[in-house]
């Protein structure tokens, strides 16, 4: 469990982790893809680079080595003439009788002659010396035992060399030359001090001021620095170099860094075999190596600026891709948001032009379905409202020739009888008054209705064939589809351009598509139409004449259909004797069934109050009847009441109406209650007959719920006070007049915001009860 | 102009609460909720018009639909009005002799729990 929360936590921790997601343009991918591509050049540039410079490094190492052995040369070939010197000069004075002094002049003229010997002596084999020049100063105890180099030379050397010396600031070096006699015993040893400082003089030109000449004697002593006199006596015998050399090996010196002028040197040692010493060559790594660093940077700089203008052009590549791309995106989003408008620029000829130039034709498509959509859909909407079709055929006309972009068009209406076709007037913006009527099969709208089939004509002259009645208005080209209902061919729909046009298959088709709802949207226009005038030729037959009068009474009704038919009526019965019978109904329901219910009643009533019989028992015999036809699925209020002048009153019945008002003298408005069912509700209902006492003067007055719930812009009901103040302040008029204040009253409520008529049938039925 | 219509059971009771207007066009939403309220056995439901601001002549034909196939299921129907208009419109239609109008929801269950005869 203790695991499962833990794993949880750590699952809810990594959720919190924020994503970092690293969002490149197509600007950096290409970059760095250029960038990627670039490294094994590089790499393959650097090996190369390393191994050129390596190269030069070991060419400028070659030269220090060659210039190691002109100097190991040159210290060899010096050390020869001396060592020949001496012994040319030992063999003269050995060779015959010398005199010391003989010697001695012999040794200064050599000297003079040759500088490179600071002194001279000869010396007998037991190291005593018999001549010096300079002469020594102490003769009887100057002996050579215990020289090195002398004592070398006894032990059967050639020659030898005793250890370097420095004699004020020179640097020199005892030779000792063994002399032989012609058996080759060992007769004397010439010993000379050999001044090094004049190995300078020999050497080649070729060495720089800046070379370091160095030579090492077998033990690793310094014997003579040629160029940097400070340096004297200092030890590189460390050096791995030095070592080699002393061994008999060439060796390099690479990074060594000058303990004195703490400058990093290259070089190259090479033995000096004969003496057993080694040259050493040393430079400044800044001087040996500046061309090579100089070569080396030069083609870094050259690498590294390709490398830079590849990268330049990929962002300049990456910028002409993107830029349009953002551009495309941008237009995306906006035709996402419904701007079907936007476009996106074309500037280019390749691939993102061609996206560019498909991705306007899609918007444009796409706009132009959407418009063609929203045609069809209010099309449709007209078609499935009730309103009144030729108040709306007009605009619905204008946008599917937009749909279409047309230049105009037309609706066509067949007339069934004769089979003519005509342009409703409604279209003021039709063809002109003489074309707006065409026999059957005349013109392109006659033989679309003809044939029942779609019919194009593309140009002017396939126009002229078909329809010589377009000609004259200008139109180039036109297409025409029938419109049909109930297997009916009831009109055509055309429309027409300017401009020479192939109107596409699928136009056509969307043509025919209008054409349809169109269809459907006139045939229940037609069908609603002549329902209205049926439930309108019902009604109209039961309502009676406005006014009527007879003896000792004065009535006027008012009836006011609602915009769809329904079931008011108002019935003026003469009765036997001076009775009149009253009736007002409102019959539940609209249209057709209301109205033919509102008939049966009317003549029902009619039947059963002739008898003369109560109203009580005419409801409920009415009653009876309407239930069982009815089955409950519409009802009927109503009021039946017998005026009786002679008894002075006014017997009546109520199933489910609002109350009659009586009005008398200046009192206010009074209900005559009496309670009753609903007509065709139950069968077995019972009604009860009230009756009211009339007077001369009094007006008796019945309505139906129309008046009284008449609404205005607020949705507030006109109401029975208000219905009350009107009849009050009438109550001196005629019924007439009394009526037509109540209707105008009831309108003026209700026209505040009401256009259409009013929601509801309204009936009203005022009596005056005369002297 | 709008109408809300919610129907919950009281145990063996359905009382459906009429709220707003009942008019042609709203009241196919009444028909359908009163039907569903009639489908127990014996069907007895209350319709709550306390919340009721209008009733037309469809919404009565409704009620009075409703009314005559409870009763063929031996069920009842009780009507709470506690409004005046609604109260006057019951009274004129002469409805109320059919409905047991009734002020309260307690009133009315107990009525057609009850299941009184209804006298006029």
């Amino acid at each position: 469990m203790r695991a499962l929360v833990d794993d949880l936590g750590g699952q809810a921790a990594l959720r919190d982790v924020p994503r970092v997601r690293l969002r490149l343009g197509i600007r950096s991918k290409i970059a760095a893809v250029i960038l990627i591509c670039m490294v094994p050049v590089l790499v393959l540039a650097g090996v190369f680079y390393y191994n050129r410079n390596q190269e030069r490094r070991a060419f400028v190492l070659r030269t220090q080595e060659d210039a190691a052995r002109a100097l190991a040369t040159n210290v060899e070939t010096f050390m020869t003439n001396a060592v020949h010197a001496e012994r040319a000069a030992g063999a003269a004075v050995t060779s015959q009788p010398y005199p010391v002094t003989g010697i001695e002049q012999l040794f200064a003229a050599i000297r003079a002659n040759d500088p490179t010997f600071l002194a001279l002596a000869l010396a007998l084999p037991d190291g005593r010396i018999e001549a010096a020049d300079p002469p020594p100063t102490d003769r009887r105890r100057a002996s050579l035992t215990g020289h090195r180099a002398f004592d070398a030379v006894r032990r059967g050397a050639g020659w030898a060399l005793g250890p370097p010396m420095r004699i004020g600031d020179r640097s020199v070096v005892e030779l000792a030359t063994g002399i032989a006699d012609e058996h080759g015993r060992l007769v004397a040893v010439v010993d000379g001090q050999v001044d090094l400082e004049r190995l300078r003089a020999s050497l080649p030109a070729g060495f720089t001021r800046q070379t370091g000449a160095i030579i090492v004697d077998r033990s690793g002593e310094v014997v003579l620095d040629l160029w940097r006199p400070a340096q004297q006596g200092a030890t590189v015998a460390g050096l791995p170099a030095v070592r080699a050399a002393l061994a008999g090996r060439v060796g390099t010196v690479e990074g060594f860094r000058d303990p004195a002028s703490g400058t990093r040197e290259v070089g190259a040692a090479v033995p000096i075999p004969t003496l057993g010493w080694a040259a050493l060559v040393l430079e400044p790594e800044a001087s040996a190596l500046q061309p090579v660093r100089a070569a080396a940077t030069q083609e870094a700089l050259w690498v590294l600026a390709y490398a830079g203008l590849g990268l330049v052009l990929a962002w300049v590549l990456g910028g002409e891709l993107s830029a349009p791309i953002r551009q495309l995106a941008q237009g995306a989003r906006a035709v996402g948001r419904g701007e079907l408008g936007h476009r996106v620029p074309v500037r280019r000829t390749d691939e993102l032009g061609e996206l560019a130039t498909a991705f306007n034709e899609m918007s444009a498509r796409l706009q132009r379905y959407v418009s063609e959509m929203n045609a069809l859909q209010s099309v449709s909407d007209a078609a499935l409202s009730t309103v009144n079709m030729r108040e709306l055929l007009p605009p619905l006309v204008h946008q599917i020739i937009a749909a279409l972009r047309a230049d105009g068009g037309t609706i066509w209406f067949v007339d069934e009888t004769t089979g003519e076709l005509a342009v409703p007037a409604e279209f003021d913006g039709g063809p002109p008054a003489e074309a707006r009527r065409l026999r059957p099969g005349q013109g392109l709208a006659g033989r679309v209705a003809a044939s029942g089939r779609a019919l194009v004509a593309s140009d002017p002259r396939a126009l002229r064939a078909l329809a010589p009645d377009l000609a004259p208005q200008g139109v180039c080209a036109a297409a025409g589809v029938p419109l049909r209902a109930g297997g009916k061919v009831i009109g055509v729909m055309q429309v027409f351009s300017r401009a020479p046009r192939a109107f596409e298959p699928r136009e056509i088709r969307l043509l025919e598509t209008f054409a349809d709802r169109v269809a459907l949207a006139v045939d229940n226009a037609r069908a609603y139409e002549r329902q209205q005038e049926i439930a309108g030729i019902i009604q109209a037959s039961l309502v009676p004449t406005p006014t009527v009068r007879m003896r000792g009474l004065a009535v006027a009704g008012r009836y006011q259909p609602s915009r769809e038919v329904g079931g008011d009526f108002y019935a003026i019965l003469p009765l036997e004797g001076d009775r009149v019978g009253i009736a007002i109904a409102d019959v539940s329901g609209k249209g057709i069934a209301a109205a033919s219910l509102s008939a049966r009643c009317r003549y029902l009533l009619e039947a059963l109050a002739a008898d003369g019989r109560a109203p009580d028992a005419v409801l409920a015999r009415l009653n009876r009847t309407l239930t069982r036809d009815a089955a409950g699925e519409l009802f009927v209020s109503l009021i039946y009441g017998v005026v009786d002048r002679e008894a002075g009153t006014f017997r009546f019945s109520n199933a489910g109406h609002p109350a009659p008002l009586l009005l008398r003298g200046a009192g206010p408005a009074a209900t005559l209650d009496a309670h009753g069912l609903l007509l065709g509700v139950d069968a077995g209902a019972r009604y009860v007959s009230a009756e009211a006492r009339i007077v001369p003067g009094d007006i008796l007055v019945m309505f139906t719920d129309g008046i009284t719930e008449a609404r205005n812009a607020g949705g507030e009901q006109f109401g029975e006070r208000r219905l009350a103040e009107v009849l009050e302040a009438a109550r001196d008029a005629e019924p007439e007049e009394v009526a037509g204040r109540v209707m105008d009253a009831v309108a003026g409520w209700s026209a505040r915001g009401r256009a259409e008529g009013p929601v509801d049938d309204q009936a009203f039925v005022a009596a005056r009860v005369l002297p | 102009m709008e109408l809300d219509v919610a129907v919950r059971t009281d145990r063996d009771v359905s009382v459906v609460s009429v709220a707003g207007e009942v008019d042609l066009y709203t009241a196919p939403r009444l028909e359908e909720a009163l039907s569903r309220a009639a489908s127990g056995t014996p069907p007895l439901v209350v319709v709550n018009l306390a919340q009721t601001t209008y009733l037309d002549s469809t919404a009565l034909r409704v009620l009075t639909t409703a009314l005559r196939q409870v009763r063929e299921r031996d069920g009842e129907i009780a009507v709470i009005s506690t409004q005046p208009k609604i109260t006057k419109l019951f009274s004129i239609t002469g409805l109320d002799q059919l409905f047991p109008l009734c002020a309260t929801e307690d009133e009315a269950l107990a009525r057609v729990r009850g299941r009184a005869p209804h006298q006029p």
